[in-house]
């Protein structure tokens, strides 16, 4: 069997983007809305089917957003989001999917999804362990879609390769406190909203700047080339968090690293996220 | 003492953010949350097992050092705080 890819077109909407592109945010939720269309109309399987059929969720542990080229709101009248593939990976304990959005016929932006797979106690605050796809799910994927090997993890070999190579231009600290606003269905962070807290960190970084050699405050006029976002650990509601933000030159590029840090559980790191702009 | 759980628990507790239980005697974290779970009793299906146990899911730390399950027979003091965390919830 070949690939079941699944495409949704979507009206433009000016609350889709700030004055440079695309949100993040944006697409990463309608990734993550395309992602349960595939589900429903692929595999026959709807969130709360899910949840309640076959006791599984999933939490996202990792997402790479790649801006493939200019893309703004006059561009076009509509744009079109898809799922292009889906693999259970590792086991079948991760979820790998691969989101495109495109319009008149040219991508303009990639994003792929990892996520992992839990199985839940069926209470009503959705209690649930690292698990792997049921074999009710499974049944329901094809053999393609299959793929036992490990996946490939992005973020930490970057965050590595720039911490080692790069020169350290700057810091900041942004706290916060996670508020409904920025929960889901469990009164857990929304993943969506990582990359938002992160650039927060990076806004708030440039905006304190008293002096400003190394040009940081021109970012802001600058377009995002890729947001990788690594998510580790859950946050709840009214949960006291840090963005611990660091701006490297590596090789004369810009890069941003955040590490968000969980203060109320024992200051965990949370999650990392690096964003890199457009050349 | 104080308890304090994981925001995604706050419902079951009228959204307290910090619980103080009363500690009838010397107890263990164990016995403390029993206390809880029978002041709050719409936290039992919550935390515990089909077997009584409290879930794989949950991380307990006393006095902000995290706890193997087979550390939480240690004792409590009325001054010492247990923090109740949800490891992962699926949304």
């Amino acid at each position: 069997m070949s690939e079941r890819p699944v495409r949704v077109m979507r009206p433009m909407d000016p609350m889709l983007f700030d004055p440079l592109q695309f949100h993040t945010r944006y697409l990463l939720l309608l990734s993550k809305s395309c992602m349960w269309s595939w589900f429903y109309e692929r595999t026959g399987i709807s969130f709360p089917g899910l949840v309640r059929k076959h006791h599984q969720g999933l939490v996202a542990v990792e997402c790479d957003v790649e801006y493939v080229r200019p893309f703004g709101l006059f561009d076009s009248d509509e744009f079109c989001v898809s799922v292009e593939r889906v693999r259970a990976r590792q086991g079948n304990s991760v979820l790998e999917l691969f989101h495109e959005f495109s319009a008149q016929g040219q991508v303009f932006a990639k994003v792929r999804m990892l996520w992992r797979m839990l199985e839940l106690d069926g209470d009503q605050a959705l209690t649930g362990a690292p698990g792997v796809l049921r074999d009710s799910v499974l049944q329901r994927l094809e053999p393609c879609e299959i793929d036992p090997s490990r996946e490939l993890r992005q973020v930490e070999v970057l965050r590595t390769q720039v911490e080692g190579e790069g020169e350290k231009i700057g810091e900041g600290h942004y706290p916060f406190t996670l508020y409904r606003h920025l929960c889901e269905v469990a009164d857990q962070w929304s993943f969506l909203e990582v990359p938002g807290l992160a650039s927060a960190g990076r806004e708030r970084l440039i905006d304190a700047l008293e002096q400003d050699p190394f040009k940081l405050r021109a970012t802001l006029g600058r377009p995002l080339g890729q947001v990788l976002v690594k998510i580790s650990c859950p946050f709840y509601l009214f949960e006291e968090g840090e963005v611990k933000t660091t701006a490297f030159s590596v090789h004369g590029r810009l890069v941003f690293v955040h590490r968000v840090i969980n203060l109320t559980r024992m200051s965990t790191l949370a999650a990392v996220v690096i964003e890199t702009f457009q050349d | 003492m104080k308890i304090k759980l994981s925001g995604n628990l706050a419902r079951f507790v009228d959204y307290q953010r910090e619980l103080d239980i009363e500690l009838p005697g010397e107890l263990t974290v164990n016995a403390a949350i029993e206390q809880l779970v029978n002041a709050y009793p719409g936290l039992h299906d919550v935390i515990y097992d089909k077997q009584g146990d409290i879930k794989k899911g949950y991380l307990i730390a006393y006095n902000g050092k995290k706890l193997e399950p087979n550390q939480r027979d240690q004792p409590v003091n009325a001054q010492g705080c247990i923090d109740l965390f949800t490891a992962v919830a699926g949304g």
